[in-house]
């Protein structure tokens, strides 16, 4: 396939994600994430192992793909914000396997710039996959024709809003589970940020913390272990090389879809007809369902497209 | 933080344990959905496998050049393959030794018709699959029915235990005089004393239960009308209004009635699968049924009411209220156990204990989905127009196209699809070992083309 593709993350789905666009023989690949391997990647992340931890994973990934299959693959190690709209006008399609949201939306408007700035002349295809233990979603961006990124940014819950949040006042006196104990310790006791939280003395020093605490208060330390603390602290998301593997490979789809002309656009008024927008989930059977997102009249991003 | 931690937080370490014991058997070829099944199973912990090599040659693209070389360091054990080729006229081969089989684009008709129609009860779990262009199906066929011991539902109706109170929990509600409280007192309450006090006020008025329309307003009448008319904006009086409901709520369990009933046939006639897993759980199942009989079909407290805004300590003492008597009921089920199933508990290579603690604390989640005739072969057996195109591709027996854009997807060679669909069988097999989350039951048709996915009953 003749097109210059960007991903965004080397990380579960990035990894995929270049598997299947080097078996789809893209023409030119790069990728670009800014983080170092870790264990707990490798349980998904299967273009790296145990020897390569600590290394940068966009370097790791496209090493294992230029060893095996001699294929040029371009890699960045840095802040994807960063980059400027003189990259990003080379690329054809971007399809991002990221797990945040503030590139995600800084990619999006750059897309949508693009657009704008070159009349069309340049309009780059984002796929958006994000994935949370066995579920996922799938969003395909084409600049003025589908819905963009932020038109949907209010159908993403707002964490503040939500039903979990406990009030400062019960954290403080009222505590009464494990959650409340270890917001405490983090807000109030041993400010987070001033820790590391790979480093196994700072960790025992916050769990030591919630232990006395939890106990001072009486509450049942069963579950009270290094990794589920982390777990809050860092508000892990479970995930498995399944999952993974399906999101990317959705992604992945829409790339091939577009680029074999297999979507549907209303001649009449130059919108899509396909679906925009996937989601799964394989918790009990397996549910996708897809339809179209449209676009939002007063999106602060592509409205004026 | 160990290697499988983002994982563990999903099936925890009891159910990582049966994956890496698990022993699967796959049938394909050198093919790219069968490297992608591999490779998935292998990332999540499985390490045994016997590849039945159906012999053909496969021109699709292939990641791995050299198998073994490439799921090298996937896991952390040695990934062992037995490879041998596929005799389709050996019926003597032993099945039953795999917890679950994989049958990937498999194109002899006759020998796949033949196995999944076996009538043996020993016979694994067999998922079939297939991909063409932009679609794919998986289909899971089961010879015993499946038991689903942790559906891991996404939203858990908490039960209070008000329908069937035991004397500590009676006790506990009757130490607070609300009469006597302070406002700052009452707000301090949890919710549920607030419920059981409202449902105790309409008894002692002689007026029966209210019904699930009428809660929300009864304990408006009691609480606010009665006891604290200050209190409509306390966080706890807020809750009991959200909550209200679980106050009189009969808790229904038709699916772990449905489940027990059905083990009990299966050990009457043994027809089912023994293995360590299947043979204890099958006698945990039995355990609990006896177990409702002698407590008038009252399932097990749940031992984690959710959180209450409240004093700590009063919390407290609630919540250790209910952990008591989950304890006790635990004790009793041991006892159940001890009694009717003694070998259990000889068998060094199972943690007995640990074991009847999870199967007694998930008991609300029990699910089980029963085997299925086969009816893919038949004209009439698969009406979904997608899934009745793969099966005539797949069997060479020959297509027509709804519309050219689908025809045109069809013939595409799309190497996505195929891990999309190694994704998919991968996570059902890891369910199926596992005995965690539901299966599809039992058929699943990926259409790429419109991203819509179809789950059916064949």
């Amino acid at each position: 396939m003749e097109c210059n593709v960007l991903i965004l993350g080397a990380g579960g789905l990035g990894c995929e994600i270049l598997k299947n666009l080097v078996m789809l023989n893209v023409s030119h690949i790069h990728i670009i994430d800014m983080d170092t391997i870790e264990l707990t990647n490798l349980n998904r992340q299967f273009l790296f192992n145990d020897n390569d931890i600590g290394k940068p994973k966009s370097l790791v990934a496209s090493e294992y793909i230029e060893r095996e299959f001699n294929v040029p693959v371009q890699h960045f190690v840095g802040d994807l914000t960063h980059l400027d709209e003189e990259f990003y006008k080379q690329f054809d399609f971007i399809i991002s396997g990221l797990d945040s949201i503030q590139p995600r939306r800084f990619i999006n408007e750059m897309i949508i710039r693009i657009a704008k700035a070159t009349s069309f002349q340049k309009c780059i295809t984002l796929i958006d996959g994000g994935m949370e233990g066995l579920k996922g979603h799938i969003k395909t961006i084409i600049p003025g024709i589908t819905a963009c990124w932020e038109c949907s940014l209010s159908t993403l819950p707002n964490k503040d809003a939500s039903q979990d949040m406990v009030p400062m006042c019960t954290i403080v006196n009222n505590p009464r589970n494990l959650q409340h104990v270890i917001e405490y310790v983090i807000n109030v006791m041993v400010p987070v940020d001033k820790l590391n939280l790979d480093d196994s003395r700072d960790t025992k020093l916050l769990f030591d913390e919630c232990m006395k605490r939890a106990q001072n208060f009486s509450i049942d330390t069963t579950e009270l272990t290094v990794s589920y603390m982390l777990g809050i602290i860092k508000r892990i998301i479970p995930s498995v090389s399944t999952m993974n593997a399906m999101v990317a490979a959705g992604c992945c789809n829409e790339l091939v879809k577009i680029y074999h002309d297999l979507i549907v656009i209303d001649e009449k008024t130059g919108s899509l007809k396909s679906n925009n927008f996937t989601v799964i989930n394989g918790s009990s059977g397996c549910y996708s369902y897809s339809f179209q997102f449209e676009r939002l009249p007063d999106c602060t991003v592509c409205s004026d497209l | 933080m160990e290697r499988y931690d983002r994982q563990l937080r999903l099936w925890g370490s009891h159910g990582q344990k049966w994956i890496n014991k698990a022993n699967i058997c796959i049938v394909a070829s050198q093919c790219a959905l069968f490297q992608e099944i591999l490779k998935n199973l292998t990332l999540t912990g499985v390490s045994k496998f016997t590849w039945l090599h159906t012999g053909e040659i496969d021109h699709d693209p292939l990641f791995y050049k050299d198998l073994a070389k490439g799921l090298t360091n996937l896991n952390t054990t040695v990934v062992d393959i037995r490879a041998q080729n596929i005799d389709y006229s050996d019926s003597a081969f032993d099945w039953k030794e795999y917890t679950t089989m994989v049958v990937v684009n498999a194109n002899n008709k006759q020998w796949l018709e033949n196995i999944l129609k076996r009538t043996d009860a020993e016979m694994p779990p067999i998922i079939c699959t297939y991909t063409k262009g932009l679609f794919g199906y998986s289909y899971t066929k089961l010879f015993v029915p499946h038991f689903v011991l942790e559906s891991h539902p996404e939203h858990k109706i908490p039960d209070l235990g008000f329908q069937a109170p035991w004397p500590e929990l009676s006790s506990f509600m009757s130490s607070f005089d609300i009469s006597l409280l302070s406002s700052l007192q009452l707000s301090q309450l949890p919710y549920a004393v607030l419920l059981y006090k409202m449902l105790q006020y309409v008894k002692d008025q002689g007026v029966e239960a209210p019904s699930n329309r009428d809660i929300k307003a009864a304990l408006n009448d009691y609480y606010l009308g009665e006891v604290n008319s200050d209190g409509f904006n306390d966080l706890n009086y807020l809750q009991a209004q959200q909550h209200s409901h679980l106050s009189t709520r009969k808790q229904t369990f038709d699916d772990l009635e449905d489940a027990i009933s059905c083990n009990n046939k299966l050990l009457q006639s043994n027809s089912r699968r023994h293995s360590l897993m299947d043979d204890t759980f099958s006698c945990l199942l039995c355990s609990l049924g006896i177990y409702l009989d002698e407590n008038d079909r009252n399932l097990p407290i749940d031992p984690n009411i959710p959180d209450m805004e409240s004093d700590s300590t009063i919390y407290h003492k609630l919540k250790l209220i209910y952990q008591n008597k989950w304890q006790e009921d635990l004790r009793k089920f041991e006892n159940i156990v001890a009694a009717n199933f003694p070998a259990l508990y000889r068998d060094t290579n199972l943690d007995i204990k640990g074991a009847i603690r999870l199967f007694f604390l998930h008991s609300r989640e029990i699910k089980c989905i029963n085997p299925n005739e086969i009816r893919l072969f038949e004209n009439d057996g698969v009406s979904h127009p997608i899934f009745r195109q793969l099966i005539n591709s797949q069997f060479e027996m020959g297509r027509s196209f709804e519309s050219e854009l689908i025809e045109r997807a069809f013939k595409l060679t799309s190497y996505p699809t195929e891990s999309y669909m190694g994704g998919l069988v991968a996570q059902e097999t890891i369910k199926l070992i596992t005995h965690q989350f539901e299966p599809i039951d039992n058929a699943f048709i990926y259409d790429g083309l419109t991203n819509n996915a179809v789950t059916l009953k064949v």
